[in-house]
């Protein structure tokens, strides 16, 4: 009933980040200098981690609008060690008088990935995305003073105001639709919506409206399509570092909330939603990686390699949406984490090869990189080969699970007309992924098989450090899925147990209040 | 939602009150719609905006009717026209739509119409007209109980016995608690922006 000592036990690693980012905005103004707060940084989110891994143990307290489950605990564990990574590349790269806060403004971004995660309550979980939005314009902002950055900007800050607006329209229309802000439990959302039918003529019928206006809400943070736009122009216009902050961060918050909202607490409207997705996803791909194919520019490739990106994950979505317990979930935060470690690596990598002078951003000033810098062109090469799925690699494994849920779902699903469309889905993403290898191994070939050019790199230790952190990742969770493989399925069915207990709780109360009556 | 205020009969000013509110609404959102001048737009905006305030109000919400008023009307369009008066120059002022973005611009506006028609027809409660006992025009007293679930106490709820239940109906302190961090954040920003301009204008001095 009320807010107690529960919740805020169960919050507490959030605290401890918003403290120590308003330390750090207060203490930037007396004690300048990048490394100091940079350490501090690193400091909290271990600190923060640790809150996180200790608060495991009493996981089974509900409290209001928060929910304890496993999905929430991978995605607080990912915030906090993307957190640390971009930390390293933006406190190089970020000039010293911004240091601290950019640093601050990015942990309170990671909070907000953070309380996404875990979000059980439409209201909290809007201001959770508002708390990933607001920060992100600021840190664009803070990354360079040029015209480019701020029409970079102001485009991303108007596009996201107006999709927080529409994500917002499509909650109210949920809210309206079930008389609570829960989403699941007893007496959610997601308890009232299983008995509203569609068709019935009773407030049942709005629900495809909440969930079109939702999945456009939060399409955009994920850059997919139709309002995957946006993400060349602002790309182009931002720095490395910021760049790859937009192609990762937003994108797990936008994910995540679409599991929770659209795919676990909306049962009513499974078959419009899944269709919905499976097109959206379709669409999303092949306009990504056609794009993909003629840029020259670093950053719009990658920006068109992240809306491809966008369009796998959704095929994970629509798997979940169309049958329930079928590795949907998993596979999409599996592909997920693969994916944000790939493209961080290679934004990271971009990061560490800029100067203060001169940052690089066009595909040519990569040439001849693999003797220059063997390093840099090994790491990028790595990340390059993940994110086109070639076997070794975690990217393989990622596309594989995806892939392989399609084909579960067209094959294990009783109905004619759904086994077509995820076979279609299967075979549509498979076509993508040779599309897509032929842009990636563009990038390889220019390193490695052009002559190189004279360039002054730079040298940015913490953004190189982080590049060869992601590629031994991407190496290893190629080699060893198994365990992000376990961590993701128990996320998965944790997510779905709420909603399986919150299923016979009202069966249970249905039968109580049926003897009660005669 | 006309031939419902039609159908009201017994309370003829409630009726008259909604379609004079509607009327407003949609008649100068038509007008920003067909406007070129922004300052005029913005004025129409005022009065659409203040209008479906109105509709809040007979719908009995009123906080959200206040919020509508305080917010929108007192809050961001005196924003929106402080801007165009300190930006203005000629060419901003007068706006025009180019044709392929006038049918870019109905297309997805007319979906999301007729997707919003089609789907409030389907409601049977919206479509059948109220018997005479059906309407009921007391004033709920919303904000109070409102204000207390910002702190934490759901007064609408306190009658609930199920263990279960009351557990997910802790009130909105935590999201009121955010939402200071998020503006923790834009004052930063907003710090930062102020002090960008007179840098900029410094060095641009000295360079």
């Amino acid at each position: 009933m009320y807010v107690d000592l529960d919740t805020i036990k169960l919050l507490w690693p959030e605290l401890v980040l918003v403290l120590l980012a308003t330390w750090i905005y207060i203490g930037g103004t007396i004690q300048q200098g990048r490394w100091w707060w940079g350490l501090f940084a690193l400091a909290a989110y271990g600190v923060s981690g640790h809150a996180v891994a200790v608060g495991i143990v009493e996981a089974n307290t509900v409290s209001g609008p928060l929910t304890p489950d496993s999905l929430g605990y991978v995605v607080r564990f990912t915030a906090i060690v993307l957190g640390a990574l971009f930390t390293l590349v933006l406190t190089a790269s970020a000039r010293k008088e911004l240091a601290s806060e950019t640093i601050a403004t990015l942990m309170l971004l990671i909070c907000g990935v953070m309380l996404v995660g875990r979000a059980n309550d439409l209201v909290f979980l809007f201001v959770s995305l508002e708390l990933v939005s607001i920060p992100t314009y600021v840190l664009l902002y803070l990354g360079r003073r040029d015209r480019a950055t701020s029409e970079a900007t102001v485009k991303y800050f108007f596009l996201s105001v107006l999709s927080s607006a529409v994500l917002l329209y499509g909650l109210t229309m949920l809210y309206g639709v079930a008389g609570t802000t829960t989403l699941v439990g007893p007496g959610s959302i997601q308890s009232e919506l299983q008995s509203l039918s569609v068709d019935a003529g009773g407030l049942g019928s709005l629900t495809p409206v909440a969930l079109v206006l939702i999945i456009a809400g939060l399409g955009f943070k994920m850059a997919a399509v139709p309002f995957h736009f946006y993400a060349p122009d602002v790309y182009q216009g931002a720095t490395n570092a910021n760049a790859g902050l937009l192609a990762v961060v937003p994108k797990v918050a936008g994910v995540i909330a679409l599991i929770r909202v659209a795919v676990i607490a909306m049962p009513n409207v499974a078959e419009f939603a899944w269709h919905v997705t499976l097109v959206l996803a379709l669409v999303t791909m092949t306009i990504g990686n056609v794009c993909a194919l003629w840029q020259q520019n670093l950053r719009r490739l990658m920006a068109y390699s992240s809306i491809a990106h966008a369009g796998y994950m959704l095929i994970g979505v629509a798997v979940a949406m169309a049958m329930e317990a079928s590795g949907g979930i998993s596979g999409t935060l599996f592909y997920l984490l693969v994916y944000a470690f790939g493209s961080l690596g290679m934004f990271a990598a971009l990061a560490s090869l800029g100067s203060d002078e001169q940052e690089v951003s066009r595909l040519e000033q990569l040439s001849g990189l693999a003797r220059s810098r063997p390093f840099v062109a090994g790491a990028i090469a790595v990340c390059m080969f993940s994110l086109a799925g070639i076997p070794p690699l975690a990217g393989f494994w990622g596309k594989f699970t995806l892939f392989t849920g399609a084909v579960r779902v067209a094959t294990d699903s009783g109905g004619q007309a759904t086994s077509v469309w995820f076979a279609v889905l299967a075979v549509g993403g498979a076509i993508n992924a040779a599309i897509a290898a032929v842009y990636y191994l563009r990038v390889v070939a220019v390193m490695y098989f052009q002559p190189s050019r004279e360039a002054n790199f730079g040298t940015n230790v913490g953004a190189r450090v982080v590049m060869l952190f992601a590629a031994v990742l991407v190496v290893a969770l190629g080699i060893f899925p198994r365990s992000i493989f376990n961590a993701t399925e128990h996320a998965e069915s944790s997510a779905l147990r709420e909603k399986v207990a919150a299923q016979t709780i009202q069966r249970l109360e249905a039968i109580a209040t049926s003897q009660q009556v005669p | 939602m006309m031939l419902l205020a039609a159908e009201v009969a017994p309370s003829f000013w409630h009726g008259f009150f909604f379609v004079f509110f509607a009327l407003l609404t949609c008649g100068f959102a038509l007008g920003v719609l067909f406007s070129n001048n922004i300052v005029r737009m913005a004025f129409y905006l005022v009065l659409s905006l203040g209008a479906s305030a109105g509709l809040f109000f007979l719908a009995g919400a009123e906080f959200v009717g206040a919020m509508q008023l305080m917010i929108y009307v007192g809050g961001t369009l005196v924003l929106l026209i402080f801007g165009v008066m300190l930006t203005a120059q000629s060419r901003f002022i007068s706006m025009k739509t180019p044709s392929g973005e006038w049918v870019l611009g109905v297309a997805v506006g007319g979906c999301l119409l007729l997707l919003l028609l089609s789907v409030a027809f389907q409601v049977k409660d919206w479509r059948t007209p109220r018997g005479k006992g059906g309407l009921s025009l007391e004033d709920s007293k919303t904000s109070s109980q409102i204000g207390m679930a910002f702190t934490g106490v759901r007064v609408d709820k306190l009658d609930q016995k199920n263990e279960q239940l009351a557990g997910g109906m802790s009130g909105y302190l935590l999201p009121f608690v955010i939402v200071s961090v998020h503006l923790l954040v834009v004052l930063v920003g907003a710090a930062y922006m102020a002090r960008t301009k007179r840098r900029a204008t410094a060095t641009g001095a000295v360079g």
